[in-house]
């Protein structure tokens, strides 16, 4: 299976943040979710594999080549619609037709028929939400190969992302495709994403399968007591409340064989993400 | 590139009826004596050469240029959009001003020869003022394009009004006057082509 995208060192300084030697990839047929609290740099890796922004170190290849020459066989969605208000989606479609060598009319019109958006209405009357699925449908109809999405299932309702996530998941059922989504809605990730990497404060502190991951950790609460007579090496972050611990575990199987009375829970991404960024980072 | 000077005409869609509707009136003023024909010559080109830094107006606030680089060439794309775009309004107030150059004596406003020499050389500032406006809107973007774009007209007006009095005082000879025309004219565009590469220069090196 070959890789759609490789980031290899990748980092990017501006004058209050940097992102920081990050390194990972998306193999063909997978989905590559990236999860980070706001500001830890995720639209800023996005932009530099897009070439928005221009990375001061490391390497980004796209589809086995430089980004810029794969720019054809790349689809995005940002977090908000960057197309004109005072625009409809028919002119839309007109003016992706004089920019994409593959835009397919057709696609673009059964997507707007699929999503419910009117070819002639104002996109200032669209809701957020249709703002989004007009972008998603701008971006999968011209044939792309590697999809980024940054928050792109943001402001749409729960039926609609499962609509959404379920067009993504079918279009790397192609192994030649792929996809890098950065999302705040973990759940998402959860349901669709075949690894995670979370970046925090601009470095890459957790990346993996997302069953792995998931599996691996594990959830527990105990007593202040309890917490200080633990390993800190086991625990990947703690918080700590008037009557006892919330910690994660980084190896629940080992934290099991060690600390038998200790019940550990699943955990969730989303638990991975504030134990990691409010806890204490071990 | 032609999906970028689509949008771009397409979102000036509204502003082609106040154009039109302006002009009107101006024409009006200018057949009754209120204005000069060589005022209301400058002022059809100076109008048009405004709708570009409109433009960039209309995709600032849309935050556009952060789909526009995604596409296939997308920072040479976008330049060359700009430019076609400014080239296609330039190409058509250049059209405009020689008819009404022609037009007006017959309504008994100026001469044709004087006529002639404002249109196009206020065709020809409109590219000037054009070449020099695009790459500072490219730099800074058009809230400070703005104030550049307010100097630059002032500054042309007060060209073309000392032009329009050499005009008055100065003869052609029967075959000098449209060769000088078509000269400047390709200076113009000589002109706006140096200030396309600039632009190309300024606007690969920028992040978003």
């Amino acid at each position: 299976m070959k890789n759609i995208l490789e980031i290899s060192h990748l980092t990017k300084h501006y004058d209050s943040f940097t992102l920081e030697d990050v390194s990972l990839t998306v193999p063909g047929g997978t989905i590559l979710g990236l999860i980070g609290e706001n500001g830890a740099g995720k639209s800023t890796l996005i932009k530099c594999v897009l070439g928005i922004a221009h990375p001061d170190e490391g390497t980004i290849t796209a589809l086995g080549t430089d980004p810029e020459a794969a720019k054809a066989h790349i689809g995005v969605v940002m977090d908000e619609s960057l197309f004109h208000d005072q625009l409809r989606p028919k002119q839309v479609e007109k003016i992706m037709a004089g920019l994409w060598p593959t835009w397919d009319k057709a696609l673009f019109d059964s997507y707007l028929d699929k999503f419910g958006l009117p070819a002639d209405k104002l996109i200032k009357e669209f809701s957020r939400g249709m703002k989004m699925k007009l972008s998603i449908a701008a971006a999968l109809s011209h044939h792309p190969k590697l999809l980024l999405l940054d928050e792109a299932t943001g402001g749409l309702d729960p039926v609609v992302r499962d609509e959404i996530l379920e067009e993504f998941m079918a279009f790397v059922s192609d192994e030649n495709h792929g996809i890098l989504i950065s999302s705040h809605i973990t759940s998402d990730l959860e349901k669709a994403c075949d690894s995670v990497a979370y970046l925090h404060k601009g470095k890459l502190v957790l990346a993996g399968e997302k069953d792995e991951l998931l599996a691996r950790h594990g959830r527990i609460a105990c007593t202040k007591a309890q917490l200080a007579a633990m390993d800190p090496d086991h625990l990947l972050g703690s918080r700590t409340y008037l009557y006892g611990v919330e910690a994660v575990v980084r190896d629940r199987a080992a934290f099991r064989r060690l600390y038998p009375d200790i019940p550990v829970d699943p955990v969730s991404l989303e638990d991975l993400m504030v134990f990691t960024a409010k806890g204490d980072m071990k | 590139m032609k999906g970028f000077v689509y949008k771009d005409l397409r979102l000036l869609g509204n502003l082609w009826k106040t154009y039109a509707m302006i002009l009107g009136i101006f024409l009006l003023l200018t057949v009754t004596g209120v204005y000069e024909p060589t005022f209301f010559l400058t002022m059809t080109a100076m109008l048009l050469c405004m709708y570009p830094a409109t433009s960039f107006s209309y995709d600032e606030l849309a935050k556009w240029d952060r789909f526009a680089i995604t596409v296939p060439d997308g920072r040479k794309k976008v330049v060359q959009g700009k430019y076609m775009f400014a080239l296609i309004l330039l190409l058509g107030a250049l059209a405009v001003n020689l008819l009404l150059s022609l037009a007006l004596p017959l309504l008994g406003k100026g001469l044709p020869d004087t006529n002639l020499i404002i249109a196009v050389a206020g065709t020809a500032a409109a590219f000037l003022l054009n070449a020099v406006l695009l790459p500072l809107l490219f730099r800074f973007g058009s809230q400070k394009g703005r104030i550049f774009l307010v100097v630059g007209i002032a500054f042309i007006a007060g060209i073309l009004g000392a032009l329009s009095v050499i005009g008055t005082s100065v003869s052609f000879g029967s075959g000098d006057l449209i060769p000088c025309l078509i000269v400047l004219l390709a200076l113009a565009l000589g002109l706006l082509f140096v200030s396309y590469r600039v632009s190309l220069n300024i606007y690969k090196k920028k992040d978003f």
